[in-house]
């Protein structure tokens, strides 16, 4: 891998790479960071960079995230909110509470919607990432999905009542 | 954010794809740094090198300044014995010249007559131009 090719993916995934690995650890930076700097160590650029990195982050942020809990828990109060998205909002969606509906959904489906939205990687990877099956991948981002659009209060399009 | 195909029917998921994730704590230069220094390869040679090194001269050193161990007193060597006398020599007839020899000694004996044809003692030494000389003198 070329330095132009890294730099390339750094940019094109760093921001939804720090997204991933924010739900489970405080420092999601660092963590993506030192992923990066794994990858462009590695002698043979890995068959799927992408998934290879999104399973690296993956792996360190569930490490980070035990090791920093306590950490966090004394924390919480005096930490100040930190954005997840530029936007405040779209399409008069509040970011503040699309962040709130992915906090509250179970992390198994968190962060295959996270992978799959924000990634853009398809269910064969996501599920390659979180070590599932690919119809429990998807599985799960359809019932996140529908928990978002419940949390969200938005209409569901297959519902020809609405 | 990369090309994502946009295979989600859900308006919601639709909306919320379009939300750009924040970045702000990767610092792209800082990122770029640390990564270029760690696909750097590093010198592992000389390290493992250097602990050999180490290793072989701490066993040295080891060997070298241990105290040697209690060795036996090494058995004492015994004396050579003494060479026995030779065996008297066996009685010769009265009459025989050995028995002349051994009475009066090797010194004892009077000193041979020179054959004919030998050269003087007290003359010069015999060579092979001396010896021509004499040959064609006669």
């Amino acid at each position: 891998m070329t330095a132009r090719e890294f730099a390339d993916l750094a940019d094109a995934h760093a921001a939804a790479l720090v997204l991933f690995a924010r739900q489970w650890c405080a420092a999601p930076e660092d963590v993506v960071q030192d992923a990066l700097c794994k990858l462009a160590a590695q002698p043979h650029t890995p068959e799927d960079p992408v998934a290879w990195l999104y399973r690296v982050v993956r792996n360190r942020a569930i490490d980070a995230g035990r090791s920093d809990r306590r950490r966090q828990q004394r924390e919480a109060a005096a930490a100040r909110p930190e954005r997840w998205f530029e936007e405040r909002q779209i399409d008069g969606l509040d970011a503040g509470a699309a962040v709130a509906a992915l906090e509250a959904l179970p992390a198994e489906q968190r962060e295959v919607i996270v992978a799959r939205l924000w990634g853009g990687m398809t269910l064969e990877q996501v599920a390659a990432v979180a070590g599932c099956s690919v119809s429990s991948a998807h599985r799960r981002f359809e019932a996140g999905i529908a928990a978002l659009r419940q949390k969200l209060g938005a209409p569901c399009p297959t519902d020809p009542t609405r | 954010m990369p090309d994502r195909p946009d295979p989600l029917t859900d308006p919601v998921a639709r909306t919320l794809a379009r939300f750009t994730p924040t970045a702000a704590g990767i610092d792209r230069d800082e990122l770029l740094f640390a990564a270029g220094r760690a696909s750097a390869p590093g010198p592992r040679w000389w390290k493992r090198a250097t602990a050999a090194l180490l290793v072989t001269q701490a066993a040295t050193l080891t060997a070298w300044l241990r105290p040697a161990p209690d060795r036996p007193p090494a058995p004492a060597l015994a004396a050579p014995a003494a060479p026995e006398p030779p065996p008297a020599p066996a009685p010769l007839p009265p009459n025989s010249y050995g028995a002349f020899v051994r009475a009066v000694g090797a010194d004892g004996l009077p000193p041979s007559a020179p054959a004919p044809g030998d050269p003087p003692a007290d003359g010069p030494p015999l060579t092979a131009a001396s010896a021509y000389r004499g040959l064609t003198l006669d």
